[in-house]
């Protein structure tokens, strides 16, 4: 028998065999599913696993961003803040001291201190009415 | 037989928690999937129980099924994980009822019928003696003409691999045969 011929009888034997009973299974796979757990919470679950990672990448994406935006800026401004610095103490230090104060327009402590018995406020105002 | 936009409609409502539907698949596909059953597993197997259990399978698996391929080829797949691991934990030898064999166009003498049942007779223990994987290969090949690629989507390896089985499943078969019949 030539090859041709033994794979057609292969066929059509394979072909000619039938489950020789006819299956209604709707029923009880219908009630053994009704204990498996919810495919819906599975799609759900899959779902939501989904948008967690989705929200933590994008979390992280922000934050490296940030982070480098900011290092950039202070980079690029960094001459700008360290004159600031700079302008800020050499104010500090060149600052003076008001006229008024040297030319005691205002109470020293002195006044507060060695007034005796009187009246502290009205002895302050005296001498100053005085000066 | 349902086409596949009903098939992608009762699995998306199925999905979405109207778990009724998935008896219009269950309908459309428990004759064919016993029917594969059978070819493969011969009176070994309890065909009712393994049907129930391919598609409870089925139902669970179906959060995973992206329509990729066709659902058949899906259920099929299923079917022919369910039946190895059931005839792994039994001999891998295995006979068809003779009553389950379709009678053969007539047209033929007494004699040529007798003769046409006493090879077909042959074949079918001859097949029943395959391993498990040439036999799978086989019936798939000759189960609603699937192409080799599909018999590689169903039995999950590669097309070579199918070559190579259903050549070595023929092989067999004929050497099986040739020495039945010396005997």
């Amino acid at each position: 028998m030539n090859q041709e011929m033994f794979d057609k009888e292969v066929r059509e034997a394979i072909s000619a065999m039938h489950c020789p009973q006819t299956v209604d299974v709707v029923d009880a796979v219908m009630a053994r599913i009704s204990k498996t757990p919810s495919i819906v919470a599975v799609t759900n679950k899959k779902k939501y696993r989904q948008w967690r990672f989705v929200s933590a990448a994008a979390a992280c994406v922000t934050i490296v961003l940030g982070v480098g935006v900011t290092v950039r800026l202070v980079q690029q401004n960094d001459h700008t803040v360290g004159a600031l610095v700079n302008d800020v103490s050499a104010y500090i230090e060149d600052y003076t001291v008001p006229n008024e104060y040297y030319n005691n327009q205002y109470p020293s402590i002195d006044d507060f201190i060695f007034s005796t018995g009187e009246n502290k406020e009205e002895n302050v105002e005296a001498k100053a009415i005085e000066k | 037989m349902l086409t596949l936009e009903d098939e992608k409609k009762i699995v998306k409502a199925i999905l979405e928690g109207d778990v009724q539907q998935y008896a219009a698949i269950v309908k459309a596909y428990q004759q064919i999937v016993a029917n594969l059953v059978y070819k493969l597993s011969g009176d070994k197997l309890d065909v009712d129980e393994i049907v129930q259990q391919v598609f409870v399978e089925l139902y669970t698996s179906l959060p995973r099924f992206r329509f990729d391929s066709k659902l058949s080829t899906f259920i099929y797949s299923i079917t022919v994980n369910i039946v190895n691991k059931a005839l792994a934990r039994r001999s891998r030898f295995i006979s068809f009822d003779e009553a389950a064999m379709e009678n053969q166009p007539g047209g033929h003498s007494e004699e040529e019928e007798i003769l046409k049942e006493e090879q077909a007779r042959r074949l079918h223990d001859a097949i029943g003696q395959l391993k498990v994987e040439q036999r799978t290969a086989l019936v798939l090949y000759t189960f609603e003409d699937f192409s080799y690629q599909d018999i590689a989507d169903i039995m999950m390896v590669t097309l070579s691999k199918v070559e190579s089985l259903i050549f070595r499943a023929k092989k067999n078969l004929k050497k099986i045969i040739e020495t039945k019949t010396r005997q």
